[in-house]
Parts: C-alpha cells; structure tokens; sequence
C-alpha cells in the first residue's frame, strides 16, 4: 500500500557510520619489559645467583676467609654459581570468520578494517596479560591473579589503600623501593602498576587524607600509560592490571619478552566469496630478576 | 530468536542451501533439513539438524539461499536436559528455547554434533556441528 504524510515508510533516516560506545584500553606491559628475540621455541636461560660472592660456609664455621687471611697461606675458594632455565614460547593465535565481500562492500561500518585493528589488538592485549602473569607469577589456571613466590612482596598496610584510617600507600611503596634496593636493583624510575581502583584511592589518599598538593599528570600517558610521577618511579593504571595487587618494577631489568615471532597480521582472500583475518604472535615473557619485582597485595578492603 | 550459535573454529566454508524468502532466519541459528535441500530454523526437538546459518536472511529480501556450515566448532547453548562432554547433542527447541541443544536420547536420529564440554539448562558450551542421522529402528 502507498504511504502518504504522517506515515512512517516515507520517513527519511540519519545513519551515523561513526561506531561509538567503545574506548580503548592501552596495552602498557610490554613497554616496561626487555624485548628481545629467541630463534628457537625453545628457550634456554641462565640466572646468576645474586648478592656478593663469599666464601663457603660449612655448618661450625660461617665467617668469611676472604679477610683476614694470614701472609704464606694460601687463598680460599669462591666462585659464582648459576640456575638453568628453559621456557617455551607461547603461541597467541586467532582468526576471524570469513567476511563475504558484500559485507565488506556495503556495511555502513567498516568491518574489515575495524576486525583488523581488533583482532590484533585482541591478541597483544593477551600478550600484554601474559607479561603481567609472568611479572607477578601467576598460576597457570588463574593468570589474573597474582602469586608472588620468588618475587618480593608484601600485603598493603592497614586493610589496603582504602582505608584512610590505617592505610598507607606511601609507606608501601617505600617498602618495595627498600626491597628492591636491598636485592641491588636501583628502584629510581621503577614502574608502579595498579588498576584504576588502586589509583582513585591513591589519589584519594594523597589530596583528601594527607592533604598534598594536586599532582602533575604526565604527558606520556597517552604513549606509555604513565599517569605521573610519585616517589620518582612512574605510576602505571591500567585495567590490564588486577585490583587488590599493585606491582612495582624496574622497566628494561625485571622481565624480558622474547620474541619468536612478532605481531603478525594477513588478510587472506578467497576470491568471490570474502576474506578471513588472520593475526598471531609467538613468544614469551621471561622473569629475569625476581627481585626487581614488589608484588603490593590487599590493596583494597 | 535468541540463544543463536556462535562459531568458534572455522573448519570450512558454508555452502548454499534453498530457503524460504519470506521467513528471516538469524545468524546462528540452527537449521533442519527439508527436501530438496531446503533449510528453515528449528522448531522442535530432535529436528534433522543439517547446519547452522552462517549469514542472516533478511525477510522478503528476495534471495532463496543462505550460506549455511556443515561442520565446525561452535558455541551453543544447553536446555534443561543438559549436555554431557562427549555425547551427542540434538535439537531442543521443542522442550526448551530456541536454538538450545540437550543430550541425545537413546537411540535417538538426527544428531547435532557432540558436545566438547557439559553444561546445564542455559549455560553455554562449546560442541563439534557434526549432524549425521542414522535410520534407527
């Protein structure tokens, strides 16, 4: 039936073609880590026993023989010792459905670029998640949440950094700062990783509890997701980052992604019919330094 | 519609099948076998699953066809009989909602695929789309 005035068929429509109702997340782990490139899939380290070399302690005696040793004797023994590890890299692989080229040609949205641009950024958010797992050594069956064995750690003072009665967010990353320089890592410019929760309450803290000056956000953040300075190391947020852990490390020392291979992406055509989005990266992140790494727990009530 | 399929695992690429043009069919959805190599969603349990719509058919669009997987992995949807990992799955739409998938009975046609995880009444769960219907007596 023909419509006439006041009908809605003969109606004409806005289409806006801009998606919205998204943000991005950025992906900032991998930042902060050593990357470098393995040849192999599998991945054969060495770490060297840390603190200064002495000489062996037996059960009765447990001084040093380096000093004072009498003239015409001849010298102890000491030597440096290192663990071997092996790692494997981990595969992140995913693809899309196929497309069909009418969807490609005529959807208001552009799908094809848009599955693109996240599917890749699927799977180095998943990249990024596996550093966190490795950094705060994590289990396998819970990569969020952390596990600090060999890593320093510490539960938040108070009952976390909600608490404005008894917590203090300051005091516990002093106290990372202080294990770290304890284990001989220089923890100036270390990276504070927290979620967004984390860092309301730290802010909270700072201006409303203690009453500071507001302060300076940082204009990296857009690159590197450094919000700002604090205690000269840089304060990260995150939602990579699980709430109720802050984890503090030093950048290019702590961690090393070891690249197999690299962020890959193709588009593969069947002619006719669509094109498929293929997107993987192989490596792993290798936890070098433990102790360059404060894993801050019970961080919120 | 709700409950549609979700594909998981690409394992090849759909094939045209005639359809209805006036009827809508939604991405996902379960598709039952009619001759001649007709399909229309499902409606009932234990229907002749022959695949799951790999497009949406809009309504009166004036197309007779619709892509349609005849095998991959999937994520479905189970009904109040559940799935069992291992088990052959089939239609439930009967019993149950739309597009959901229970166990199969025993000897029972018209298998689905099977089930690569248990679930219960609407949780979500992966399967093998692998229909296959044996004349049983």
């Amino acid at each position: 039936m023909a419509d006439s005035s006041g009908q809605a068929l003969i109606r004409g429509i806005d289409i806006d073609k801009l998606a919205k109702g998204f943000a991005d997340e950025a992906n900032v782990f991998k930042n902060f880590v050593t990357k470098s490139a393995t040849k192999a899939r599998e991945i054969r380290w060495y770490q060297k026993t840390s603190g200064f070399l002495d000489t062996p302690d037996t059960t009765g005696i447990t001084k040093t023989w380096i000093n004072p040793v009498s003239e015409k004797a001849r010298p102890m023994v000491m030597e440096q010792s290192w663990t071997r590890n092996t790692s494997y890299v981990k595969k992140f692989f995913v693809e899309s459905p196929t497309i069909s080229v009418e969807d490609i040609k005529d959807s208001d949205i552009d799908i094809l670029a848009t599955n693109v641009r996240d599917i890749v950024r699927g799977v180095a958010r998943k990249v990024d998640l596996r550093i966190f797992s490795v950094l705060n050594e994590a289990a396998a069956a819970t990569p969020t949440i952390p596990n600090p064995t060999n890593v320093n750690t510490a539960a938040a003072t108070g009952t976390g950094w909600d608490d404005v009665a008894n917590g203090n967010p300051i005091k516990d990353i002093l106290a990372g700062k202080r294990k770290m320089r304890q284990a001989g890592y220089d923890p100036e410019g270390a990276i504070i990783s927290m979620n967004s929760i984390e860092h309301e309450n730290l802010i909270n803290y700072l201006i409303t509890v203690k009453g500071s000056s507001i302060p300076n956000y940082s204009s990296e953040k857009v690159k590197t997701g450094v919000v700002m300075d604090l205690l000269g190391c840089k304060v990260v947020v995150t939602e990579n980052q699980t709430t109720d852990y802050v984890t503090m490390w030093v950048p290019n020392r702590a961690a090393t992604w070891k690249s197999f291979m690299p962020l890959t992406s193709v588009v593969i055509d069947d002619p006719g019919i669509g094109k498929k989005i293929r997107c993987w990266e192989e490596g792993e992140c290798i936890l070098t330094d433990p102790l360059a790494v404060h894993v801050i727990t019970d961080t919120v009530t | 519609m709700a409950l549609e399929c979700v594909l998981m695992v690409e394992l090849e690429t759909p094939v045209a099948f005639t359809c209805a043009d006036g009827t809508g069919i939604e991405k996902g959805a379960l598709l039952m076998l009619s001759d001649p190599a007709t399909v229309a969603t499902t409606t009932g349990d234990t229907d002749a699953i022959i695949g799951i719509a790999a497009e949406e058919k809009v309504a009166s669009d004036g197309k007779t066809t619709i892509a349609v997987y005849l095998r991959g992995i999937f994520k479905g949807y189970a009904g109040a009989a559940a799935v069992t990992a291992g088990l052959g799955i089939i239609s439930d739409t009967g019993t149950g909602a739309a597009n959901e998938l229970v166990n199969a009975d025993l000897n029972s046609a018209n298998i689905v695929g099977r089930a690569l995880e248990s679930a219960t009444d609407g949780q979500s769960f992966m399967f093998l789309l692998d229909p296959f219907n044996a004349k049983l007596a």
